[in-house]
């Protein structure tokens, strides 16, 4: 009987393979930025969620007009600014390492992680376009 | 992806009962997974009735009970019979431990629950398929390297630096940690898992050992050791009461530190 089919002999494939199959391609040698990223963002985002809440809760006393001239002015656009670009970075890191997690195979892990970056550059752009509309006056 | 549904050739069937022969003052119901390579038969949980006033006190007392005077084809691993040599790890009421190690007065009331542990291939019964956390053993090479010449003696170390090799040497491989870890279910073919990393850094942390650059740069990798999200539930198993998340925790800022 060839090795293939006698189930000693593919237990004996299954044995000489498994190392080769942990060390699958090598060590990426990447992730500690990424790792630092989240770290750096989550304490980034304490100071900087603070201020947005409390910017809401106060603006919630303003019109409209009230709220633009309010954004029109360089700090509140700026750290706004910043709060759009840390929470971003946050949920893109978490959001790839729970796809990392849960989406096998190739093709999925691909399209999660297009369809990640997609998301964060048009609401990105999207949030730094309408700070900037506002603060230049446009 | 992740499964949430066991496969159809793993769904539990009600097992075989083994009634105790006349009466016992102290009766314990214990549910034994069970299942054979032969035959293309779902697995089972076999219930033994076990009478516990003619049974010693630890759970491994009864499955040699079982395999002595009730069932003699049911495979489990035991060496030790003391916490030393980790060969009967196995999941019991739901979370993994040795089955040495484990009082059977203290699983509290209702039916002992054996099963083999979590996420793992089973090859029969109550003994999973290792290989796998062996070959990821192998990768990280628990080995001193040291490219100085070795010395006529022993190489010295102070009293501080062999104080860090402490809560790690420990370990006995008995893989309770990795098989309790969400992480390692999901990804383990690629994520090291605690018991692993725990050794690989009881070599980072090694004064002897002048291989630190090239141990990092072999962890460095988004699956191998980035899988980690801290649950902890490695170290709330860990029948040594070792930390295997703080080792995971010391590598990543070894790794951090490096620039």
């Amino acid at each position: 009987m060839p090795d293939s089919v006698n189930p000693s002999g593919l237990t004996a494939i299954r044995d000489s393979d498994v190392l080769r199959r942990v060390r699958h391609l090598g060590s990426a040698r990447s992730g500690r930025s990424e790792w630092r990223l989240q770290r750096f963002s989550a304490v980034a985002l304490i100071p900087l969620g603070l201020y947005f809440v409390v910017s809401v809760v106060r603006l919630a006393r303003f019109d409209e007009a009230g709220a633009r001239a309010w954004l029109a002015q360089p700090l509140p656009a700026g750290l706004m600014l910043l709060f759009c670009v840390a929470i971003l970075a946050h949920a893109f890191v978490g959001l790839r390492s729970v796809a990392a997690d849960y989406v096998h195979g190739r093709l999925g892990s691909l399209a999660a992680i297009l369809l990640l970056w997609a998301a964060v550059i048009v609401l990105g752009l999207a949030a730094a376009l309408s700070i900037l509309t506002i603060l230049l006056g446009r | 992806m992740a499964e949430f549904t066991l496969p159809k050739n793993s769904q539990l069937r009600e097992g075989r009962r083994w009634p105790l022969d006349g009466d016992a003052k102290k009766k314990r119901d214990f549910k034994v997974y069970r299942w054979s390579p032969d035959g293309g038969q779902n697995p089972s949980m076999d219930t033994f009735e076990i009478d516990l006033d003619k049974c010693g006190p630890m759970v491994l007392d009864a499955l040699m009970k079982i395999t002595d005077e009730i069932d003699s084809s049911l495979a489990f691993r035991r060496s030790c019979r003391e916490g030393v040599c980790g060969s009967c790890a196995m999941n019991i009421n739901g979370r993994n431990t040795l089955a040495c190690l484990t009082h059977i007065e203290d699983l509290g009331d209702g039916p002992v629950r054996l099963s083999p542990l979590p996420h793992m291939q089973v090859l029969r019964d109550l003994v999973p398929d290792l290989s796998g956390l062996y070959a990821q053993y192998e990768l990280i090479e628990p080995w001193l390297k040291n490219d100085q010449p070795a010395p006529d003696r022993e190489r010295r170390q102070s009293p501080e630096e062999r104080d860090r090799i402490d809560g790690h040497y420990e370990c006995i491989l008995c893989f309770c940690c990795s098989t309790s870890c969400p992480s390692y279910w999901w990804n383990q073919d690629r994520y090291l898992g605690p018991a692993i990393l725990l050794q690989a850094s009881r070599w980072l942390v090694d004064s002897r050992d002048n291989h630190v650059g090239e141990r990092l740069d072999e962890l460095e990798d988004p699956f191998r050791l980035y899988r980690c999200h801290t649950i902890m539930n490695c170290t709330t198993v860990c029948p040594k009461d070792l930390n295997p998340a703080k080792a995971i925790a010391g590598i990543k800022r070894q790794i951090s530190e490096r620039g």
